[in-house]
């Protein structure tokens, strides 16, 4: 450890850093695993895509029984037929993802040429708008149809984000999305990270916070506050309006980033999408 | 324009103080008869569009509270000073950082007299 | 301290005449909150610091306006404009990125 920070100081000298800014996603990813790890000494690493379920023993009864008889399957089904249903152009999904269906663990990627991140949402609408078909909405509606079968094929696949080394960008999206992570918004003045690292296990009103790390692997969920399956930005808005701060463009660069960050801290952890929740 | 936006908050929030002080005086000094249930402040600090403060403390006589805050018990003794007390519900992180308790008075979460009140009604517990 | 900040708002209070402000509230002075208000939201947002009710608080006071109701749509402007005053200000405040302790082991 001490060598660690010898070593990382020694470069900051040497490349004139601040030691603040020093820190590689890898070492980012080690220190987010690590504080969860020590938090929860006693569960095991591949529980934590079950969020809050790995923590809270009296929820997770309540979440094996649901998954019994799991409320996202007739979305899953109705997902298939999209991408079975040719467009009006007699073209379908596969001919744009040729490795389709189980393709969740591909995303969020960075796009070189296009010099952003994409993420799947999006890459399933720039399919669809280069057949000549409308978008889909990011946050509710038929989108979660779609990824919910990509999702459920994708199962088993394992998170592995990568920040490419050979375009500076990329790791500009992915400081970025950091620290949005890390910053105080809303008039409640939370970070997102006050709420589910700070505080993760403990229990807000009734509601016990899940730690952050395993929070990408399961989207999208079918949430009962919601009635249905919902996506990731939908999380993302809900959990920036209830601090009272604006939300931001699902698919916008903001989220984007977000979730590039977010999904890096899970690599090495299994998807099992689509999810349940409360 | 933060000057300008300052200086019409004083005079706006002066004029309230205003018609708020006939009201203050008297419960400022019902503040020490230990008569918890009938305080205003109990109501804002409950009250999940307000305080919210169960949401993450337990305090005597509220239901499901969280736990991500101490529970708030002996505050006289533990904050002699009424002006420390207020200064952490005002702003927790001038007390401690990385607080996740929400600035209640600096981002007007609860106006000032609101916020008196709460103070008022925290101290008594 | 809280005694002085009384005496201060009293001799604010007197100095105005509490019922001041709202004699001498005409449109154009409720039109100009309001553009202040979204100045200032607009501002909170080139940061990404906008707040959730900011926005409609100033839909609001627009709409009190325009049926007259001038020390409603006043209050409302006035609210918004500080909070995207406060938006702004909590986003410049997190500029320098810093890593919070309680991650750090
Ligand atoms: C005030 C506390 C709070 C803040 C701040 C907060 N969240 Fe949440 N979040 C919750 C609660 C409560 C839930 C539902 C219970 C749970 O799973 O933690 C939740 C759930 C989630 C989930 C779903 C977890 C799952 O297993 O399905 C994700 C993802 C998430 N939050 C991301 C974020 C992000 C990103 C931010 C910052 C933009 C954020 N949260 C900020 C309280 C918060
Ligand atoms: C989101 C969670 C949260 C909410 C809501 C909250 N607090 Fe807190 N509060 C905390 C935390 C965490 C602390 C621990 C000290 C710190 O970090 O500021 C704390 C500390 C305190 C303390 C100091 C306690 C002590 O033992 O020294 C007081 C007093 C207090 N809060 C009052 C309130 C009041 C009154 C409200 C409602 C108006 C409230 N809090 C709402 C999280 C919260």
């Amino acid at each position: 450890m001490s060598k660690k920070i010898l070593i990382a100081a020694a470069l900051a000298v040497a490349v004139g850093l601040p030691a603040g800014a020093m820190a590689t996603p890898e070492e980012d990813r080690i220190q987010f695993r690590n504080h969860f790890q020590d938090r929860f000494s006693e569960v095991p690493l591949e529980e934590y895509p079950n969020g809050v379920y790995a923590i809270d023993p009296v929820g997770r009864e309540n979440w094996e029984a649901i998954e019994e008889f799991p409320p996202y399957e007739p979305f899953i089904d109705t997902g298939r037929d999209m991408w079975e249903k040719p467009f009006a152009n007699g073209k379908t999904y596969a001919d744009c993802f040729p490795d389709g269906p189980g393709i969740a663990h591909k995303y969020p990627h960075w796009d070189k040429d296009k010099g952003m991140v994409m993420t799947l949402p999006l890459a399933l609408n720039n399919c669809r708008e280069a057949n000549s078909e409308e978008p889909l909405k990011y946050k509710k509606g038929p989108i979660n149809d779609l990824l919910s079968y990509i999702a459920f094929e994708s199962r088993g696949e394992v998170t592995n984000v990568v920040v490419p080394e050979d375009d500076p960008r990329a790791l500009a999206a992915y400081e970025d999305g950091k620290k949005f992570y890390y910053t105080r918004r809303g008039q409640l003045n939370f970070s997102c990270a006050h709420c589910h690292v700070q505080n993760g296990g403990l229990v807000l009103r009734t509601e016990t916070l899940s730690p952050s790390l395993g929070h990408t692997t399961h989207f999208p969920v079918y949430r009962s506050k919601w009635g249905t399956v919902g996506t990731l930005h939908r999380r993302f808005t809900g959990c920036n309006k209830q601090v009272r701060a604006k939300p931001f463009e699902a698919h916008g660069e903001e989220y984007r980033n977000l979730e590039y960050f977010l999904t890096y801290m899970s690599n090495g952890l299994e998807l099992n999408g689509p999810g349940a929740r409360k | 324009m933060i000057e300008t936006f300052s200086r019409k908050v004083a005079t706006l929030s002066g004029a309230a103080l205003l018609a708020a002080g006939a009201v203050l005086t008297p419960l400022g000094a019902s503040a020490d008869n230990h008569g918890g249930s009938e305080m205003p402040g109990k109501a804002i600090a409950f009250d999940r569009g307000k305080g919210n403060c169960l949401a993450c403390h337990h305090i005597e006589g509220g239901q499901s509270p969280g736990n991500i805050g101490p529970p708030l018990v002996a505050m006289k003794a533990r904050y002699p000073e009424r002006a420390k007390l207020h200064a952490q519900i005002y702003d927790a992180t001038t007390i401690n950082p990385e607080s996740a308790m929400p600035p209640f008075g600096k981002h007007y979460v609860l106006s000032p007299e609101e916020l008196d009140l709460v103070v008022d009604y925290v101290w008594t517990l | 301290m809280r005694n002085k900040t009384v005496i201060y708002a009293l001799l604010l209070g007197l100095a105005l005449g509490a019922p001041l402000a709202s004699a001498s509230l005409d449109a154009t002075a409720v039109q100009a909150a309001i553009s202040a208000a979204e100045d200032a939201r607009k501002q909170a947002a080139s940061v990404n610091g906008e707040w959730r009710d900011t926005a409609k608080k100033i839909k609001e006071a627009k709409k009190m306006l325009a049926e007259g109701y001038l020390a409603k749509a006043m209050d409302l402007a006035t609210v918004a404009e500080r909070e995207g005053e406060l938006g702004y200000r909590q986003m410049m405040a997190q500029q320098e990125f810093e890593m919070p302790a309680f991650i750090k082991h």
